[in-house]
């Protein structure tokens, strides 16, 4: 499937369309030059909510809207297919696209269920077919970590934390004073509702995935606490806003990590995003805020933007559109973040795995899940979990 | 004054402030001196402030550790529900330093010297006294177990 000989652009499906974050991951794809997009498609048996935001997006892209992803699988020129279906219709889809012969690009974190993460990694297996999750390995931040790990510089790891706090969200709601009482297995459902999602998966994703790659380790046992801290639509909906993780990896490498949405106000920027890599020689804190130009002037200070019914954590570009969200002028970046999906036709165009594979996003699934049990029970969990 | 003290002055003034509302995480992240100090008792010696800043008592304590104890971390739950995430590591030569980020229900506060090298004025303990201190009891045998540890309602063992 190399580009180079192939002599011809990817086409690109889209699955699931506006209010997702294929919002995004459909115009990273249309602004590269290697890329185009063929259809926008889903499940027939959808909400009449989620057809119409299909449709949406597919005229705001020009592209054709495919009321049967089955019909569009069946083109011959998607050659790969970005994933955005809300999580608990995730698992059977993707395993659809991979035995349909596509590359996967996949939304973020996989899958709500173990039994679907073993499967799409199977699927991908059997078709031989390319995969990645969106993840934060190919910010710049994240590649600088890497490559001062890898230079030696550090010495050997002795412990990793990270914290990644997304500062949207208006915080100072929710009822204090009551532990959060977590279940275990995480209904599949409560994910990704309108109002709130669950923070620690939609998260600690990133902080987990992140780790795992920096170490190039496997992860042994997991302790976590889930909260709720902020916001009463996290309470109102019974799932997290916050969570705090306590892990080893193989060789019993110390990690933390803490993780959530903390409201808009509670941060300079758009939230901290850092890792800390405690090395026997070394520490060493690469943020993501950090370098950063710092802007004052007399204009009048930032405010959050007004509550939009459809989406009041901020999750989504166009909600946010909808409601005049600026950005914060204080804070500036100084590194330009590439498109993740360009890394993915990257590795697609060498013909080689991404770092961020199914079966990478499937091993950062059972931490996250292991790490509910773990909030649940009130005990460590060790790794693999058991398979039923 | 020392590096923790005028920290620990300032934490408890914003808290008292109300600017950040109550607050409900607190990340503490220290390196210390010399290489090979007793990460454990720079930890043990700082959760009696991360409590004051909470005010209300630890509910249950999981305490990790690296190989030959070089870096200890503990994660710690308040009684209501606050949270703490506190690691030290002692790698040389790295030097002194301290991070804190606290998180309000309504605000944060940020504290980057991590890599700052002042000293930090906690006191690492006498041999004798780490034996007797009553958390230090409970992360060892949070230690022993591998399993987070719970504490009797007034937060202490």
């Amino acid at each position: 499937m190399n580009r180079t000989a192939r002599a011809k652009k990817y086409g690109v499906l889209l699955v699931t369309g506006a209010q997702t974050h294929q919002e995004n991951y459909a115009r990273a794809f249309a602004a590269d030059p290697r890329c185009r997009l063929v259809a926008l498609a889903d499940e027939r048996e959808i909400s009449d909510r989620r057809r119409a935001l299909n449709e949406r997006l597919a005229r705001e892209l020009d592209v054709p809207h495919i009321a049967s992803l089955d019909e569009a699988l069946k083109r011959e020129d998607v050659d790969l297919v970005s994933v955005c279906a809300e999580p608990e219709r995730r698992g059977r889809i993707i395993v659809a696209c991979a035995k349909a012969g596509k590359h996967l690009y996949l939304d973020k974190s996989l899958v709500p269920r173990l039994a679907e993460a073993d499967a799409i990694v199977a699927a991908v297996r059997q078709a031989g077919v390319r995969s990645q999750m969106f993840s934060f390995i190919t910010q710049p931040w994240a590649r600088r970590a890497k490559q001062i790990l890898d230079s030696g510089q550090l010495g050997e790891l002795v412990a990793v934390h990270s914290d990644i706090h997304f500062a949207k969200g208006r915080a100072g709601t929710a009822k204090l004073g009551t532990p959060r009482r977590e279940q275990f297995p995480p209904d599949a459902e409560t994910f990704q509702k309108i109002e709130a999602k669950r923070e620690m998966d939609n998260v600690a994703v990133y902080a987990v995935s992140l780790v795992r790659w920096l170490s190039r380790r496997e992860y042994r046992t997991v302790y976590c606490q889930t909260a709720n801290y902020f916001f009463q639509e996290h309470q109102r909906h019974d799932v997290e806003d916050f969570a705090v993780l306590a892990l080893t990896m193989e060789g019993g490498l110390p990690v933390t990590v803490s993780a959530g949405r903390i409201g808009w106000t509670s941060h300079a920027g758009s939230g901290t995003n850092r890792v800390v890599l405690v090395g026997e020689k070394r520490t060493l804190v690469v943020d993501a805020n950090s370098p950063r130009g710092e802007l004052y002037n007399d204009q009048p200070p930032w405010t959050p933007p007004s509550v939009n019914p459809a989406d009041p954590m901020g999750f989504w570009t166009s909600t946010q559109q909808e409601v005049h969200t600026l950005p914060k002028p204080t804070w500036q970046t100084l590194e330009a973040a590439p498109s993740d999906a360009s890394y993915f036709l990257d590795c697609l165009d060498a013909d080689r795995e991404s770092e961020m594979s199914a079966a990478d996003a499937a091993a950062t699934t059972e931490v996250l899940l292991a790490a509910y049990k773990s909030a649940a029970g009130g005990e460590v969990v060790t790794l693999p979990l058991p398979r039923s | 004054m020392s590096q923790f003290d005028q920290l620990d002055m300032t934490v408890r003034e914003t808290i008292k402030s109300g600017r950040i509302g109550q607050p409900v995480f607190v990340r503490l992240t220290v390196t210390v001196e010399p290489a090979g100090a007793d990460t454990w008792a720079v930890l043990a010696a700082l959760v009696p402030a991360v409590q004051a800043w909470f005010g209300v008592p630890i509910q249950r304590l999981y305490a990790v550790e690296s190989s030959q104890r070089r870096h200890s971390a503990l994660a710690l739950q308040f009684q209501g529900g606050p949270s703490a995430l506190l690691s030290s590591a002692s790698p040389a030569p790295a030097g002194t330093g301290l991070d804190v980020l606290i998180l309000g229900n309504r605000g944060g506060l940020y504290h980057d010297g991590l890599m700052c090298g002042a000293p930090l004025g906690i006191g690492l303990t006498a041999p004798q006294e780490r034996a007797d201190d009553p958390i230090r009891k409970v992360i060892e045998t949070s230690l022993r177990t591998g399993r987070p540890q719970a504490l009797p309602p007034e937060g202490k063992p």
